[in-house]
């Protein structure tokens, strides 16, 4: 039988970014159920930027169905201002349409948590976050959590070119795998 | 160097999964029983909430009745239909999100009107209507579909809204 996983959240600090006040109030009271200490909860964006500024948030669940709400995704993912540009940013929304996700994604969410609420997937979400940390990347004005959660071994014949490589068309043999990148390490 | 356009990887150490093993901690049985019994509490207490809500709006409409200033009912009115969507969005009760979308259109509508006009007795008639399909919205709980007697409920107050809209 596998064994009953156990966390502590108590160290944990989270910031609660949600303009509905019934369901801001219901998160706060679910977090701090999960025996999470500090949770911050704002409703709007200049308290709760003041607030990411201020403390050592480990955790941002953000409501992204108003535009100010991606904004605040927006500015937390921006490396020029914001205090921690790697915070696991778990956003919640009424919405699950493609272009929803996507764009959730594209602003640098790291979890997407669709309305109605529910204990187990909130649960779930914040333990994906504290056990699968993602691999950030940034890349041509993108800068967030590696879109791919899963490294696989190409087969078959690499098809991309890179500037370089679109000069030198010798470059036919086969390729696995992407090429190497940089890679830094950072503590949060 | 990194050559321009080529993808910079950030690996994050990661000190949260760390810090979630440090104390003794509960295990994810007892959090979510315990994160699902808040979600109960808030479940039932919108139920009283909503209750309240309601009984308010029928003494604004009854103040309205004898010549009470319409801006109240209307600001009463949109801040109930507005707080309905949300909870029903939140906690997932899609027939309370319909009625509450229908709610704010009508009111919509009375906003337009001067502030001391006179009642108007099928209008007053159509938000009870609506007040009463909050009602039936919370005694069905959380659900995740309109079921056909709950659409032909929605449709009546399509209807009643054209008829007076």
């Amino acid at each position: 039988m596998r064994p009953t996983r156990t966390f502590d959240f108590s160290s944990f600090t989270l910031l609660l970014f949600v303009e509905s006040e019934f369901a801001r109030q219901l998160l706060t009271d679910m977090c701090r159920s999960l025996h999470v200490q500090a949770v911050i909860s704002k409703r709007d964006h200049a308290s709760a930027w003041d607030a990411f500024k201020a403390n050592p948030v480990d955790i941002v669940i953000g409501d992204i169905d108003s535009e100010r709400g991606l904004q605040f995704l927006r500015d937390a993912r921006d490396i020029e201002k914001s205090p921690n540009a790697l915070v696991p940013f778990i956003v919640t929304s009424i919405k699950s349409s493609v272009d929803c996700v996507a764009s959730a994604r594209d602003y640098g969410a790291t979890e997407f948590l669709k309305l109605p609420l529910s204990a187990v997937t909130l649960l779930k979400r914040i333990v994906y976050v504290v056990e699968q940390p993602r691999v950030f990347v940034k890349v041509n004005g993108f800068f967030g959590p590696d879109r791919r959660r899963q490294q696989r071994t190409f087969k078959g014949t690499d098809r991309r070119q890179s500037p370089s490589a679109a000069a030198d068309s010798t470059a036919s043999e086969p390729i696995s795998g992407a090429p190497s990148p940089k890679i830094e390490r950072v503590a949060t | 160097m990194t050559a321009p356009g080529q993808p910079i990887f950030i690996k994050v150490i990661n000190t949260l999964k760390r810090r979630a093993q440090r104390g003794r901690g509960a295990s994810i049985e007892e959090m979510c029983a315990a994160a699902d019994q808040v979600l109960s509490d808030h479940t039932a207490g919108l139920r009283t909430a909503t209750l309240n809500a309601i009984a308010a709006s029928r003494e604004a409409i009854a103040a309205w009745k004898v010549g009470g200033d319409n801006a109240i009912l209307v600001q009463n009115l949109a801040t109930m239909a507005l707080e309905a969507e949300d909870q029903g969005n939140v906690l997932g009760n899609p027939l309370l999100v319909q009625v509450g979308t229908r709610l704010s259109t009508f009111i919509a509508l009375f906003s337009k009107l001067p502030p001391q006009s006179a009642p108007n007795r099928k209008a007053i008639i159509a938000i009870e209507l609506h007040l009463d399909a909050m009602l039936v919205a919370i005694d069905k709980g959380p659900h995740d579909t309109i079921e056909d007697s709950a659409l032909v409920l929605l449709g009546d107050l399509e209807l009643t809204q054209r008829t007076i809209g």
